[in-house]
């Protein structure tokens, strides 16, 4: 009976990493301070000689666990041998220190051999204190591996900093925040749809799950504005009514988010945004559904959807703060920020904050997409002009200001054509910028690039490169959906 | 030689059934926290002590086990599968509000700050309090945005197929050909634009500074595209000026002025009855989540709109009407009197308000409810309500004088003579026959009330009830109200053989007030009271004796006087120091009592 159990060897195990742990801190700790005084004495000093015999001390005890070890810098921790060392009050100024200093010398640290000479070590203390890293980290590495080779350091080695498994780390990062965005995304449509059943079949909506949607919306926009928007660019629904829900309900919290509003009334907002066209189900559905323009009885009939909503949603809940402002902006999202529009009203007035964001996000998305109330599909730049042309008559010019700004000029999933003849779809705004947004280039003149091919460019880094002209994607046969996941 | 301390799984079991018990005994201050914040009024102190002992323990604990969390069922609350909470009855479930909502577990975490318990705890007192509110409370966590409070949901809106969508299935497949490609850049030269209109650094588009797609606008535009990256300081005001004046104002007036706006625009019958009928579940609505003040607002905006109706002969005056008495039906007063029982913190003036504005026909569901209701503040508050809404129909409110309930008897005869209608003598007459003295008490006062010569009849029986007390207090009452016709009564009271084995305190009360209302003509009679001779003297006849020369006192007739003054030289001590206080009381202009 001489084997080890499983539960001995993590027992073991685990005791070498506590173990580790302490020596990687006390190491850390002499190795800063060994650094300092080599800055400041001769090698054959005696306040040197003091110190580099602690430093020695410290390697032993760590070689005497150990054969070889390693010491990083990772993800804001260092690490000896893979065991991450706790920060404590007594070490805090020494992790700083590697922490900040490593990655500008293009490290992330060293591996330790056990047969390194105390010679060796002086010649890597020395050499460490006095190196002046460079701009570029790519350099600084080459300098210290090429500098220790030349001092004939064998046993301690210099690790490449992993800038390269740092920005895949961040791709991962947005890639999964990309992934949120579409699952809040469609969960929304869901929702709206299941909203719209429940509306017309049993005079009612489930409002939690309303909430809890927008509350989801509202995270991923937070995290990454570009990724919602991107998503309120498709267009290629089968049933476009509720997309336009929605894209609404997106493009409005945008709006807030960038007003100032707090989570509480991006919340209530939301709400009112999804739900403002929510008296529609109680339309005849062959309106809904009517393939031809609508004549003059149909229009007036769609004209009652906003009062069709607010009844319905007192008949389905009670009159509080958040059903309250979400009446109003289903009762006057078709109002003018100068009063026209419908329903009319007997006192003459500005629509309500609620209201004059979702009249404005309505419009353009109704405008954009061509698919609500039988619109001409307009471009972006047409809608935007259009819009801008209105100011102060349909839409409150600050708020309009802001929407702007907030989706871009040139919009998050715009098809545009560059100065160098490339093609592209934009996927970021930059409000301090607009006309230079980051874009996917996915083709030029003569064919669309293979998947692995496309390259996202900021403009604004890019001065010889400008947009041309934004175009309509579906004209052209470019499918934009297929970009979507590039990031 | 080293020693190892030896550490069993017995000590082990030991220490983590230790932690349990210490997580067990916060939580236990934690719903005990939250029945605090639901037991006693904001301003009490209770509550915030409760708040302040939890989080030193909370965060007390979270300094040893880093993080805390709770697992939630539908009637238990568990932390590391060991039970922390178990509901005893269903009407007292802190675990349901949470599970309710979807909440799986929650989570508090090193650097909980008071802040965010004290929150917390709000949240679920919050929940626990009432089912009604709109929000619920994942949306209340949500909006927290807690740092050291997580939760998690369960993620039932995703149960919906969703992904049969995604984006791929928005892929439509096309793949432009070369001459849409070639298409795309051709377009440019239709647009006849230069090399110069794309060069943002050109003469013509340093002026303009327009991006190359906007490059054609008109100049109005082109001010908006130029200015939308940046915004000048009075933007950034309107801007914090928009978002803290849609926090001022009043969204839910504006949603029923909305509501009433709608139904302006409803041109016919069906349409008009329709939100009509909305707008009085709005209302009860309201009643329902306490908020009278809204409550008021629907009735209100009905009654404004029911006199420009009348004014114009609408027959939509008369549903308007019917709207409003809906607001009086018993159904709606039970409604009310179940919040007011079970709610706290209610602003009783708004309550108060609610109801003065209820047509009349609330009065007898109103009666109802005085016998139902928990709170002494709701009783006054309906109370005042019913002074004003039974002015015109005391006698409606009178039947409430049949209540088998003592004090709702007692209430409407308080309104009733605070209404002072002398209809209400045909219920004193009821009342004053109740067996509750307290009843009758409250009939003399209001019945004295009344200015009539009812009043004075009612206080003359009064003298003749059973108790001793409510005959002082008629008496009182007739005196104050200087009844005169009630001289005689008195005087019969007093030559009764048996007037001097009355307490000290009703003799006294007698005399005085037969010698108030009596004036010349008790001279004699309270003459005839000091100066009786007796064979055998006794106590009784000397304090007989003693209230009358006090009583002289109120006569203040040159013979009164005389009287006092020979008394105040007699030989009789015991009289003589009463009859010197008493004229030395009335040189004075003293009150005599």
């Amino acid at each position: 009976m001489f084997s080890k159990s499983l539960e001995d060897i993590q027992e073991e195990k685990k005791e070498l990493e506590v173990t580790l742990e302490k020596l990687g801190r006390e190491l850390v700790n002499v190795l800063f301070a060994t650094l300092k005084v080599a800055a400041m004495y001769e090698p054959n000093n005696n306040r040197y000689l003091e110190q580099s015999s602690l430093l020695r001390g410290a390697l032993k005890k760590i070689f005497d666990e150990e054969s070889d070890f390693t010491l990083l810098s990772k993800g804001g921790y260092i690490y000896i041998s893979e065991v991450r060392l706790k920060s404590s009050r007594d070490s805090d100024d020494a992790m700083t220190y590697f922490l900040e200093r490593w990655p500008k010398m293009g490290i992330c640290g060293f591996s330790f051999a056990q047969s390194l000479d105390p010679r060796e070590l002086d010649k890597f203390i020395f050499f460490l204190s006095a190196f002046e890293p460079g701009e570029d980290c790519e350099e600084n590495y080459h300098a210290v591996a090429n500098r220790l080779n030349e001092l004939k350091v064998e046993k301690i080695v210099a690790i490449k900093y992993f800038q390269e498994k740092e920005e895949s780390n961040e791709k991962d990062e947005t890639k999964k925040i990309r992934a949120k965005a579409r699952k809040t995304f469609f969960s929304a449509l869901a929702v709206v749809q299941s909203n719209a059943n429940q509306a017309r079949t049993q005079d009612s909506i489930n409002i939690a799950k309303t909430k809890r949607v927008v509350q989801g919306l509202i995270d991923v926009l937070v995290q990454d504005e570009a990724a919602m928007l991107e998503l309120t660019s498709l267009k290629n629904f089968d049933d476009y009514t509720y997309v336009h829900s929605v894209n609404v309900c997106v493009l409005s919290l945008v709006l807030g988010y960038h007003l100032g509003m707090d989570r509480k009334h991006l919340s209530q907002l939301g709400v009112g945004a999804l739900l403002h066209d929510i008296g529609k189900t109680k339309l005849p559905i062959d309106l809904i559904n009517k393939p031809d323009t609508f004549d003059e009885n149909d229009w007036a009939l769609m004209r009652k959807h906003p009062v069709f909503g607010v009844k319905f949603i007192y008949r389905t809940r009670s009159l509080e703060e958040t059903t309250a402002r979400a009446s109003t902006a289903i009762f006057e999202h078709h109002i003018a920020h100068d009063s026209t529009g419908y329903p009319q009203l007997l006192d003459k007035r500005t629509p309500t904050l609620y209201a004059r964001i979702v009249s404005i996000a309505d419009s353009y998305n109704a405008m954009t997409s061509g698919r609500v109330y039988h619109l001409k599909k307009g471009l972006p730049d047409e809608v935007i002009t259009k819009m801008a042309n209105r100011i102060g008559k349909a839409y409150d010019p600050l708020l309009l200001k802001i929407f702007v700004n907030a989706i871009g000029i040139y919009p998050v999933g715009t098809v545009v054509t560059m100065s160098n003849n490339e093609i592209g779809i934009v996927s970021r705004g930059n409000p301090s910028a607009p006309e230079s947004p980051e874009v996917k280039v996915i083709g030029d003149e003569n064919g669309l690039y293979k998947r692995e091919d496309v390259k996202i460019i900021d403009l604004s880094k890019e001065p010889g490169i400008s947009i041309t002209r934004m175009v309509d994607g579906d004209k052209f046969n470019i499918d934009t959906a297929k970009y979507f996941d590039i990031s | 030689m080293e020693k190892f301390i030896e550490i069993t799984d017995e000590d082990i079991a030991e220490v983590s059934k230790a932690s349990v018990k210490n997580v067990a005994d916060v939580f236990t201050l934690f719903i005990k926290t939250v029945k605090a914040m639901l037991v006693y009024p904001a301003s009490s102190k209770l509550p915030h002590q409760f708040k302040e002992s939890l989080f030193s323990s909370l965060t007390n604990l979270l300094e040893e086990l880093d993080e805390l969390t709770f697992k939630v069922e539908s009637d238990s609350i568990s932390y590391n599968e060991n039970s922390v909470y178990q509901a005893k009855a269903k009407t007292e479930n802190f675990a349901h509000p949470f599970f309710r909502d979807g909440i799986l577990e929650f989570k508090f975490k090193r650097g909980l700050t008071v802040e965010e318990l004290n929150q917390f705890v709000d949240i679920a007192s919050q929940m626990t309090r009432s089912a009604l509110v709109d929000d619920d409370a994942a949306t209340l966590l949500w909006e927290s945005g807690f740092e050291h409070i997580s939760y998690e949901l369960m993620d039932d809106f995703l149960d919906i197929e969703t992904f049969e969508y995604g984006t791929d299935k928005l892929k439509t497949g096309q793949t432009p050909s070369e001459t849409d490609l070639k298409g795309l850049f051709v377009n440019n030269i239709d647009m006849n634009l230069t090399e110069e209109d794309f060069d943002l650094n050109s003469e013509k588009n340093r002026s303009r500074r327009l991006p190359s797609a906007y490059l054609n606008v008109e100049d109005d535009v082109s001010r908006f595209i130029t200015n939308i990256a940046n915004y000048d300081e009075s933007e950034k005001a309107a801007m914090a000026e928009m978002l803290a004046a849609d926090v001022r104002f009043d969204h839910i007036k504006y949603a029923i002025d909305t509501l009433f706006e709608i139904l302006n625009m409803e041109t016919d019958n069906a349409g008009y009855v329709e939100t009509l009928d909305l707008i009085a579940k709005v209302g009860t609505d309201f009643i329902k989540l306490g908020d009278y003040r809204s409550a008021v607002a629907i009735i209100g905006r009905a009654k404004e709109l029911g006199q420009v109706l009348s004014k114009l002969d609408s027959p939509k005056h008369e549903k308007i009407q019917i709207f409003i008495g809906r607001f009086a039906a018993s159904e709606k007063i039970k409604i009310l009197v179940d919040h007011l029982n079970k709610a706290k913190d209610v602003n009783y003036a708004e309550v108060t308000a609610f109801l003065k504005m209820l047509p009349w026909q609330a009065v007898d569901p109103l009666v109802w409810a005085l016998g139902e209701l928990d709170h002494y503040p709701a009783r006054r508050a309906i109370c005042q309500a019913l002074e004003t809404l039974a002015v015109e129909h005391p006698d409606v409110l009178g039947k409430g004088t049949e209540s088998p309930r003592w004090y709702v008897v007692r209430n409407v005869v308080s309104i009733l003579g605070k209404i002072g209608d002398r209809r209400a003598f045909a219920y004193f007459k009821r009342s004053i026959q109740h067996p509750d003295i307290r009843v009758r008490k409250e009939t003399v006062m209001s019945a004295a009330r009344i200015i009539s010569d009812e009043a004075g009849e009612f206080l003359i029986t009064a003298l003749q009830d059973q108790d001793e007390k409510i005959q002082m207090m008629a008496l009182r009452e007739i005196v104050e109200r200087k009844i005169f016709v009630a001289f005689g009564h008195i005087g019969r009271v007093i030559a009764n053989k048996e007037f001097k084995n009355r307490s000290a305190d009703q003799i006294r009360e007698l005399l005085a007030g037969f010698a108030v209302l009596g004036g010349a003509e008790a001279f004699e009679p309270l003459q005839k009271i000091i100066m009786r001779w007796s064979l055998m003297p006794s106590e009784k006849y000397d304090r007989l004796r003693i209230h009358a020369v006090r009583a002289l006192g109120y006569i203040r007739t040159p013979e009164a006087m005389k009287l006092l003054e020979k008394i105040a030289c007699s030989r009789n001590k015991k009289l003589v120091d009463i009859a010197r206080r008493t004229l030395n009381k009335v040189k004075r202009g003293e009150d005599l009592v």
